[in-house]
């Protein structure tokens, strides 16, 4: 899903390059190719916009100083960038395990609801509302879960990647990931029992 | 298979990487269990609805942020996002209000006056406007005529009045310079033939002896 959202960027390798060399036009293109990866990233773990947006600046920081430990025979430079990103927002979330509360919904009304390829009014209504569902139901998850959903889910990592990244064994990745989607889906009955009752 | 190991598979299942034989157990448990079945509905749905979650556009600012914070030069723009920059404060409600406002004034304040330049100008002939030049042209020039009067007139006034002060300052010298005596006697005749000495004294003809 993430790769169909988010463009790769060609010729990573020698975009670097140019980046090493002092190339200001190059950092921009890798600027603009993930600053938004990045930022979107950012902003589901934390919820705020404020905070997402310093935390993809801390991680361009961050990406920008540690240019020269990359290794292209280690892997793309797309995962390189992506794991750099994940581990600042993962310690980031774990040193304040905390989420935003019930608010924000100005960041829901700013979401680029355009680009979701809806062809009728009643179906954009609807993925908003199922937007505010995972956002609602994510907040209520506990911060393994939480982490391991968003990584599969709205990330679209593999569980091995995920395990690598969260540091343990697959299957616990695996067991948390059917943990929190059973905690999302009894969160989701539970809303719609009172419709239902109405109806 | 009991509700708690079907749970523990229900993930697996859905995405289709459980074993054949632990599949086949527990679609036979699904079969039987309604709550398990509905529980597995309504995860469907959560995974549909995480995968379909929006993508946030960022401020472009942030971007312009991290490349002053990183490489120190601001981003370049398209002359799309000028334009969009340019734009964009039309855009704030508050902002877009006042300029409707604006506009309405606008439009109701050419509304009273169309009317009167339309009548106006559907009365415009060559020879009107010719002669409208015409009038103008004429009134500039006497206008400047009558200032140039004018000007002449100060001028002259001016002048009279310079001379007439210099010509009574000059007077008022020439009777102070002049001695009080003289003014207050009148000047002795000197008698003919007898011309004055160089004291003021007359000099006297000595008889023949």
């Amino acid at each position: 899903m993430a790769d169909k959202e988010f463009p790769l960027l060609s010729g990573d390798c020698r975009l670097v390059e140019r980046c090493l060399e002092g190339d200001d036009d190059a950092w921009e293109a890798v600027v603009n190719a993930y600053g938004r990866r990045l930022y979107n990233l950012s902003y589901r773990y934390v919820n705020r916009r404020e905070e997402a947006e310093d935390l993809t600046q801390e991680i361009m920081v961050r990406v920008y100083r540690n240019l020269g430990s990359y290794r292209p025979e280690a892997g793309s430079f797309e995962n390189w960038l992506l794991r750099v990103g994940r581990n600042l927002i993962i310690d980031h979330y774990r040193r304040n395990r905390r989420f935003a509360g019930a608010g924000g919904t100005e960041e829901l009304e700013a979401m680029n609801l355009s680009d979701t390829r809806s062809p009728s009014p009643q179906q954009a209504a609807e993925r908003a509302e199922d937007a505010r569902f995972v956002r609602a139901g994510l907040e209520s998850l506990s911060p393994e879960l939480r982490e391991a959903v968003i990584l599969r889910d709205l990330e679209g990592m593999e569980y091995r990647e995920i395990a690598g990244l969260l540091g343990v064994p697959e299957g616990t990745v695996k067991s948390r990931i059917n943990r929190g989607r059973i905690e999302l889906a009894r969160l989701l009955q539970k809303r719609r029992a009172p419709e239902e009752d109405r109806v | 298979m009991d509700c708690t190991q079907a749970e523990e598979r229900l993930s697996e299942y859905l995405e289709s990487s459980l074993p054949e034989g632990e599949e086949v157990l527990l679609e036979e448990h699904l079969h039987g269990c309604a709550a398990c079945a509905a529980l597995l509905g309504e995860m469907r749905s959560v995974v549909a609805a995480c995968r379909r979650y929006p993508v946030l556009e960022p401020d472009p600012a942030l971007l312009e942020r991290v490349l002053i914070a990183t490489s120190g030069r601001p981003r370049r723009r398209s002359p799309g996002e000028w334009v969009r920059a340019l734009c964009r404060p039309l855009l704030v409600p508050r902002l877009a209000v006042g300029s409707g406002l604006a506009a309405l004034c606008l439009a109701l304040a050419l509304n009273l006056w169309m009317p009167r330049l339309a009548d106006s100008w559907s009365s415009v002939s060559a020879l009107g406007v010719l002669g409208v030049l015409d009038r103008g042209v004429q009134s500039v020039y006497s206008q400047s005529l009558r200032v140039n009067d004018r000007a002449g007139e100060w001028v002259a006034q001016f002048r009279f009045f310079r001379d007439n002060t210099f010509h009574r300052i000059r007077f008022f010298r020439e009777r102070l310079d002049t001695p009080a005596q003289s003014s207050r006697e009148p000047a002795r005749r000197e008698p003919a033939g007898e011309p004055a000495g160089e004291n003021g004294e007359g000099r006297r003809v000595r008889p023949l002896a």
